[in-house]
């Protein structure tokens, strides 16, 4: 064993920067790694003999204070650090010495061997402050993180607190909310009755049922019932504004033809695109334009933009035209647009149009039919489309209203 | 002679309607209540119905439900003729089996232009 050991000790400790010794419990140098050699300035004469030979004159500290720390080590087989002053090529260093020891325990006689490591004292005081640095700064994290926390749970028992008073709020908002479509809905339909009853009756008297009626009577018949249909239109268009208003539209998206859409809505004007003398023209593909979309909101919008086209249009014509595109994930985005030779709006109110019950100039207003809100309307349903509503318009010339949607694939609901 | 079932509790509306169909040369019969349009509807046989929804007692929904559960009223043609118009109303006029829905205001030629395209001349 005494004779393995030097070389078991070199074996592991010449790659270590730090110097080690084996020393005897008696302060015998027995082997000492390359760090150390230089360190020291230990020479080796021969294989196990230094020069200086013993720990004792290696050092400057007391030779008890040697003998002392080896016999500790014998004895308990570990080492609390000791600092040691070192002569030799770096006379005067200092350094923390810890060790280890090999062999017996005491009073067997078994032959013990010390291993020392030594750390030049200054790393091992820099390592002692830079650990006290990181418990310091560990510790002010932990301080830290313990006052974040408490300001989370302070802020979380704060959002708490929101939410229920957004709740409160969003439940009263909606009470508020049905109450006004009771109230639109109650009014509607108290309108619509007596109305019906003012135009079934011009009808009637109109097809000359209850008896011969003049020119003169049918021209006065006739101004009757564009006053009723346009009470009619404007009752149409409040239910309709409030329930978008509401937002208790909801989108009902299915698989739709766009180019079939824009028929309807045209069918839909057409009597009234006759009746002022416009010529109604279309570019509409005749095979299918499928998008999943909502169809009958989307023809709700188009009429509301065509109806405005005949309103705005003293002569001339309106055109719808579609164009699209499909792209590389099968997602279409559509383009309609409906093009007047009417009277055309002034750039100064390009975006006030849009604005709930606004409506273009005296000059329109008289024979508009309609109250302000078919473009509101028509813009908010693009919207909820995916789309939107734009326009173009050299005044006297006339408008172009450009509506896009896109595929609503998985928005179903 | 075609016969119409007018069922409207509106006095105004009822006699629009009524005039328009008996000048076309339409046999009318007008109630103004859901429960009478059940027993004439029985007995008449009426070639179509028109049926108007808010209506006291027994209403157009009620009424037409019961006249398309019986199998002897089943095939008659309903048109509602009603001042409801929001979109779920229409889904619910659907839904019952409502083979038309006329927004108020109609006008009479409007709904003899329906009668005679569901039924033909009388």
């Amino acid at each position: 064993m005494a004779t393995a050991s030097p070389q078991t000790f070199a074996h592991f400790t010449a790659p270590l920067p730090e110097p080690h010794l084996l020393v005897s419990p008696s302060a015998q140098i027995e082997a000492a790694n390359p760090a150390a050699r230089e360190a020291f300035g230990l020479r080796e004469s021969a294989p196990g003999i230094f020069s200086p030979a013993s720990l004792i004159e290696l050092v400057e500290d007391p030779a008890e204070k040697v003998m002392r720390l080896l016999r500790s080590l014998a004895r308990t087989g570990h080492l609390v650090p000791v600092a040691l002053t070192l002569r030799g090529s770096e006379s005067g260093a200092r350094y923390l010495c810890t060790g280890a020891r090999n062999g017996g325990a005491r009073g067997n006689g078994a032959p013990v061997e010390i291993l020392l490591r030594f750390r030049l004292h200054q790393d091992a005081v820099q390592s002692f402050q830079t650990l006290n640095r990181q418990v310091d700064r560990l510790s002010r994290e932990l301080h830290h993180r313990r006052r974040i926390e408490a300001e989370l749970r302070t802020q979380a028992q704060q959002l708490r607190e929101y939410a229920l008073e957004l709740e409160v709020q969003r439940g009263k908002a909606e009470a508020a909310s049905r109450a006004k479509s009771e109230f639109l809905g109650g009014m509607s339909h108290e309108l619509r009755t007596p109305l019906n009853a003012i135009i079934g009756y011009v009808d009637l008297l109109d097809a000359e049922i209850s008896g011969p009626v003049t020119t003169k009577q049918r021209e006065q018949l006739d101004r009757i019932r564009r006053g009723a249909r346009h009470l009619v239109t404007f009752i149409a268009e409040i239910l309709e504004f409030a329930r978008m208003d509401s937002g208790a539209e909801r989108l009902r998206p299915g698989p739709a033809d766009l180019a079939a859409v824009a028929r309807e809505a045209l069918e839909l004007i057409h009597p009234a695109a006759a009746e002022a003398g416009l010529e109604l023209r279309h570019d509409l593909p005749d095979t299918p334009v499928r998008v999943h979309t909502d169809a009958p909101k989307l023809r709700q919008a188009l009429l509301n933009l065509l109806s405005n086209a005949v309103r705005f249009t003293p002569a001339g014509r309106i055109d719808l035209a579609l164009s699209w595109e499909t792209g590389p994930e099968g997602r279409t985005d559509a383009r309609f647009t409906i093009r007047d030779t009417g009277v055309g709006i002034d750039p100064a109110d390009h975006e006030r149009i849009f604005e709930p019950f606004w409506q273009v100039g005296e000059s329109g207003r008289g024979r508009s039919g309609g109250i302000g809100l078919g473009l509101p309307v028509a813009r908010e349903i693009a919207r909820l489309l995916g789309g939107e509503i734009e326009m173009e318009s050299i005044p006297g010339e006339g408008s172009a209203f450009t509506l896009t949607v896109r595929s609503l694939e998985g928005a179903d609901g | 002679m075609k016969c119409v079932l007018l069922v409207e509790d509106n006095f105004d509306s009822r006699e629009i309607y009524r005039q328009v169909l008996e000048h076309a040369g339409f046999r009318v019969c007008a109630v103004e209540c859901g429960g009478d349009a059940i027993r004439v509807a029985r007995e008449r046989r009426p070639d179509i119905i028109l049926m108007d929804i808010g209506l006291p007692r027994v209403n157009g929904w009620e009424a037409t439900r019961i006249l398309k559960a019986d199998a002897a009223t089943r095939s008659i043609p309903v048109v509602a003729i009603t001042a409801l118009t929001s979109p779920e109303d229409r889904r619910r006029a659907a839904r019952i089996g409502f083979e038309g829905f006329l927004e108020k205001p109609v006008a009479p030629r409007r709904v003899l232009v329906e009668v005679q395209g569901r039924i033909g001349e009388p």
